[in-house]
């Protein structure tokens, strides 16, 4: 019986033992090393990135991938762009020389007549 | 400097009003970390990361509540983040090493005594910080920041974005449950 209210004694002695307990205070020069994350964090926003893509080669790889898939995309498109526009292109011009029957040759080339 | 002016200041990238904030809150956002994670050096970590968090982020502060209650839940969300992500890491070290993988499983970290303990209370009082550790994040939340902050019950409600009988039920199940824990401690291990 004794045992068991020492034990509550002890139970409510450590439920308070933060009583007054006083505030931890930072190592100094706290300010400085901060200060010098701060610039570090701000220089290698794009350190930090190509240093992730180097550690993941998976997300590398893919991006590389996905990266390309896009780019021969692109340039196929742009390809067939050009095509289609050539072929629409060439019709009214040829159009416009038959109208106007353009479609000899120079006059230059008559000269010897 | 007025907290307006400062956090105007703060605001305009002013460097001398970013070194007034640190000065003035650093032994806070530190002291409210070192009790929760009870290690000083990551406790400095997440301290430096509160500041930049801060730093980024001012120009989001509106002046709803007290530039302290903000500060003190970027420093919660940051420490109970971090936790979580070690607590997640060593889960998953612990089933690595179940398949042989050579992850060495994180060891327990030493006794923590809080430096601004009594003497007299020092033994005590680490009993009572392994303790806190078991219990549910609002509960060890609410209680570090009454007991061992000092913050009243409406001001660890602003800080929480509780209300003020939330937080006294937080307290009291805490209690509860820091005295179930204490008990099974003194019946079984001593």
């Amino acid at each position: 019986m004794e045992n068991k209210n020492n034990i509550n004694n002890e139970i409510e002695a450590t439920l308070n033992s933060l009583d007054n307990i006083g505030r931890a205070e930072v190592s100094p020069y706290f300010y400085t090393r901060l200060e010098g994350r701060l610039q570090q964090r701000k220089l290698s926003i794009f350190d930090s990135f190509l240093q992730q893509l180097l550690n993941r080669p998976a997300l590398a790889v893919s991006m590389l991938t996905v990266f390309l898939v896009l780019n021969i995309i692109a340039i196929k498109g742009v390809s067939s762009a050009n095509n289609a526009s050539l072929t629409k292109s060439a019709s009214p011009l040829q159009n416009f020389a038959t109208e106007y029957n353009m479609n000899t040759t120079s006059v230059y080339n008559n000269s010897g007549r | 400097m007025v907290e307006e002016h400062l956090v105007e200041a703060l605001k305009n990238r002013q460097q001398s009003a970013f070194r007034q904030l640190v000065d003035e809150y650093q032994h806070m956002v530190f002291n409210t970390a070192l009790s929760m994670m009870h290690n000083q050096e990551e406790a400095e970590d997440i301290a430096q990361e509160v500041f930049i968090q801060v730093y980024e982020s001012v120009q989001k502060f509106k002046g709803e509540s007290k530039l302290s209650t903000w500060i003190y839940r970027i420093t919660i969300t940051k420490v109970l983040d971090w936790q979580r992500h070690k607590q997640r890491k060593k889960r998953f070290a612990i089933i690595t090493s179940l398949f042989g993988a050579n992850n060495e499983v994180e060891r327990d970290v030493p006794d923590f005594v809080h430096p601004g303990v009594l003497m007299e209370n020092k033994e005590r009082s680490t009993i009572l910080f392994k303790a806190l550790d078991k219990l549910p994040e609002n509960q060890r939340v609410a209680f570090v920041l009454n007991k061992v902050e000092g913050q009243n019950y409406q001001d660890v409600a602003d800080i929480m974005g509780v209300s003020v009988g939330a937080v006294e039920s937080y307290m009291h199940r805490a209690k509860q449950n820091l005295r179930k824990l204490l008990e099974a401690y003194y019946y079984t291990d001593k």
